[in-house]
């Protein structure tokens, strides 16, 4: 079956998990992804541990983050590497990279550079602060632009700030740079215009926090500068308790509409019109006093027979899970997110799969493995016309691999 | 500028944020987005917190974040007329966008196999709980409920921590929705098929954590002896201290806490050293090289002591000695230091807008910047109902007589 992106070209300078994530999206949609790697490869593929876990033989990290994708190793400073990627830029529809503005310039690869060789080109950055500003030209981690943005206040008050996870700025913000590359393409398959188009970890990370950014906007309230604590929620019925084993999380917005029963089912019905606590305005205001008689009821049993209980009373009640809660968990194998795919070397794998899913054009991994600059020479002799006399030069130069 | 999806027209028929900000998101690009109100019909959800405690305002922001550049339709679904004519805007839609379960979209006779036989073109875009396939599939579409399934409350805090709910997956949602229902676009401008496109909250909070599920998966691969448990257990929370790089962590100064991330440690280990006041450092033993900084016990004392040596001066203090340098230190800002930021001033991501009642009000935008098509703030929400008329007779080719008539019926409203 072919994808929705078939027979398009992306050419792909990215390092690390933003740029090759981002173009890998459009791989997963059937497009042709490139990339294009220093003769030492993406600094990925040394990757040694995420977040204090072993990699161990499976570099698990460089090959999500590359599927689908053709190599080339090939020296950018060097003008003979330079011309074959000028040569690509003339034959490809889209360019995504996640280098710095100013590296790229030194390697004659900024917009301007690239639109004049192809004016129809889609060229895609993803930054750490966004396309303008004093901090356009900086690197980042994303939990650097993430400190920035003002979401790290979480958990606890008085406890370190919380970083939402190993690369996530960096995945979200590869999902807006494809879905700008996506925008980009429609309006050039119907104009013939190529453009720019931006994203960075920063204003990724702050449009994640719309939840406490926009109503600080409008409120000023300095409520959303603070961390606060579980036993002070405003809604009470929106909150994680502690049980004889697992935490759960009731997540109950409209409270009014499931008092009475929460009461029933936690045999609390006495408290059901007590004038402290019988309606969303008053339990925000007496928040601590019922948190803290919830967490005393909750206390007396297990997760399992509070999910029974709350569930004859057509209650918004989740168990909190863990990865392992998560790896057997019926919804993860029924849905596309994570897959399994057939690996060379480790066998059956389970691996990030695609946050959507298309019912006539699936997504779909063709290929995991990626060797540094595997594809180098058919490229060259198959896409550009470069003859085997040339190709030798060029490693004798270390233009190429 | 020119909008990359001006004759796309939207229906959007559903109550969660990540319905809503989708459309926002397509109208944003210049698509024609008709809200459909559902008269009577659930209240949306988390909005009703919007309007208590610190939350509350005059200014009813998140509607005019959650629904701007859109036109309004309220249509009384109760009557058979108006679900007849939901059908009718949904049947003239390019892309229609839910998060109504099948139950209810069946009701409405608005299920993809009725509409795709009647417009094969379609784009019928689903956004679910827990995904469209599974045991689970019809629960509420409740943000809270999917996080708690993805596995990574238990681990973002320090142990013995309350797990903790990070929020922003109907946001990821809505990114996903959005790019899958431009994908379909492509595919069908390019071969007239339309098709069926499902994101969940749980797809959208799995997809977050990805590179960390990952790693837990990958672990069946190590050799037993890796995993030590307390210390790398992908299912425990991890001690600050016990960081896998010390000089990639959050440590405190005397008032607010920073992040440092370094590459190529020991290229700038001296320089941060001198920096830090800590010259004695250097030369130690058990820190003098990146190896020996990264040994579990090792990197425990020298977060202990890095602790220390911040906590000496102000994030302040410490950014001023910082200045200029090629590895870097970035401040734990809160909500009020990046509104005022001049990089977010700079890209646009805060729009200043000028309410027509409330004067000058700041908007939370859209993060994506293209030079040719940029998302574009049109018009703030619109009030319930209030293209009713423009629409049905725009796209159904009713005369305003048709429009009065079903307005005496109730059908549309106003």
């Amino acid at each position: 079956m072919n994808g929705i992106l078939q027979g398009i070209r992306v050419l792909d300078i990215t390092v690390w998990a933003m740029g090759p994530v981002a173009s890998a999206h459009l791989g997963d949609l059937g497009a042709e992804v490139i990339k294009i790697e220093p003769l030492m490869g993406d600094g990925a593929r040394g990757m040694l541990s995420t977040r204090s876990i072993p990699m161990g033989e499976w570099n698990h990290y460089f090959e999500h983050g590359n599927r689908n994708k053709k190599s080339m190793a090939i020296d950018l400073a060097q003008d003979k590497g330079r011309e074959i990627l000028h040569s690509l830029v003339a034959k490809s529809d889209i360019l995504v990279t996640n280098l710095t503005p100013g590296a790229l310039r030194k390697l004659n690869m900024d917009y301007e550079t690239i639109s004049r060789i192809n004016p129809k080109m889609i060229y895609v950055s993803g930054t750490g602060y966004g396309r303008y500003g004093p901090m356009r030209d900086m690197p980042a981690y994303d939990f650097q632009a993430w400190a920035r943005s003002g979401l790290m206040l979480k958990g606890e008050p008085g406890q370190p700030p919380i970083y939402a996870g190993f690369a996530t700025g960096d995945i979200i913000t590869a999902l807006f740079l494809a879905f700008g590359a996506l925008i980009a393409l429609r309006h050039r398959e119907r104009t013939g215009m190529g453009q720019e188009v931006n994203a960075s970890l920063l204003g990724s990370a702050m449009q994640i926090g719309a939840g406490v950014l926009q109503p600080y906007l409008a409120t000023a309230d300095d409520y959303f500068t603070r961390q606060h604590s579980r036993k002070d929620a405003l809604n009470p019925l929106c909150n994680v308790y502690p049980t004889k084993d697992k935490w759960i999380f009731l997540c109950m917005h409209d409270s009014d509409r499931f008092w009475a029963n929460l009461c029933k089912a936690l045999a609390l019905e006495e408290l059901e019109h007590d004038p402290r606590f019988s309606c969303a305005e008053a339990r925000m205001r007496n928040a601590s006093a019922l948190v803290a008689t919830l967490d005393g009821v909750f206390a007396t049993r297990s997760a399992a027979e509070w999910l029974e209980e709350c569930n004859r009373f057509d209650l918004i009640i989740s168990p909190i899970n863990n990865f392992a809660d998560l790896a057997s968990d019926p919804q993860l194998q029924e849905n596309p997110y994570f897959v399994n795919f057939d690996h060379p070397r480790f066998g059956e794998v389970r691996v990030r799969g695609f946050p959507v899913e298309f019912s006539k054009t699936p997504c779909s991994i063709r290929n995991l493995i990626l060797e540094l600059g595997q594809h180098t020479e058919e490229i060259l002799t198959e896409e550009l016309g470069y003859t085997w006399d040339q190709i030798t030069q060029l490693k004798d130069a270390r233009v190429i691999l | 500028m020119s909008k990359a999806l001006e004759e796309v027209r939207v229906v959007a028929l559903g109550t969660s944020v990540a319905t809503s900000l989708t459309t926002a998101y397509l109208a944003d690009f210049g698509a024609e987005v008709v809200k459909v109100e559902m008269l009577g019909g659930e209240c949306t959800g988390g909005l009703e917190d919007a309007k208590a405690g610190p939350y509350r305002s005059e200014w009813n922001y998140w509607a005019d974040f959650l629904d701007r550049n859109k036109e309004s339709v309220t249509l009384d679904l109760v009557q058979e007329e108006g679900k007849e004519l939901l059908r009718k805007l949904a049947e003239k839609s390019d892309v229609f966008c839910t998060d109504l379960n099948d139950e209810a979209l069946e009701a409405l006779g608005l299920s993809y196999g009725l509409i795709s036989e009647i417009k094969p073109e379609i784009i019928y875009a689903v956004c679910s709980c827990l995904g469209r396939h599974g045991p689970d599939k019809d629960m509420p579409v409740v943000d809270e409920l999917a996080a708690a399934r993805t596995g990574v409350m238990p681990i973002l805090p320090q142990p013995e921590q309350p797990p903790v709910y990070y929020g922003g997956g109907e946001v990821i949602a809505a990114l996903s929705i959005a790019y899958g229902v431009v994908a379909a676009l492509c595919h069908r401008d390019r071969t007239g098929e339309g098709q069926r496109v499902d994101v969940s909250l749980l797809g959208a909070n799995v997809y977050w954590v990805a590179y960390l599920f990952q790693a837990y998966l990958g672990t069946c691969f190590l050799p037993p002896d890796s995993l030590v448990e307390g210390i790398f257990s992908p299912l425990e929370p991890m001690w600050r201290r016990d960081g896998a790089q010390p000089l990639s962590n959050v440590y405190p100064t005397n008032d607010k806490w920073i992040f440092m991330g370094f590459p190529h440690t020991d290229l700038y280990w001296h320089d941060f050293c001198q920096t830090v006041e800590a010259e004695w450092l250097e030369h130690d033993p058990r820190f003098e090289n990146h190896t020996k900084r990264c040994i579990l016990e090792n990197r425990r004392q020298l977060a202990e002591i890095l602790d220390e040596v911040f906590t000496k001066r102000s994030v302040g203090e410490w950014l001023e000695r910082w200045e200029g340098k090629r590895y870097r230190i970035d401040c734990v800002q809160s909500p009020k230091d990046i509104v005022d930021d001049e990089q977010a001033r700079d890209n646009g991501y805060i729009l200043d807008v000028d309410h027509p009642t409330y004067g000058k009000v700041r908007l939370l935008w859209n993060p994506v910047q293209c030079s040719k098509t940029p998302p574009v703030l049109s018009s703030l929400a619109p009030y319930p109902g209030q293209h009713n008329l423009e629409v049905l007779v725009d796209w159904l080719g009713y005369t305003s007589d048709d429009v009065y008539l079903l307005r005496k019926k109730g059908v549309v409203v106003p």
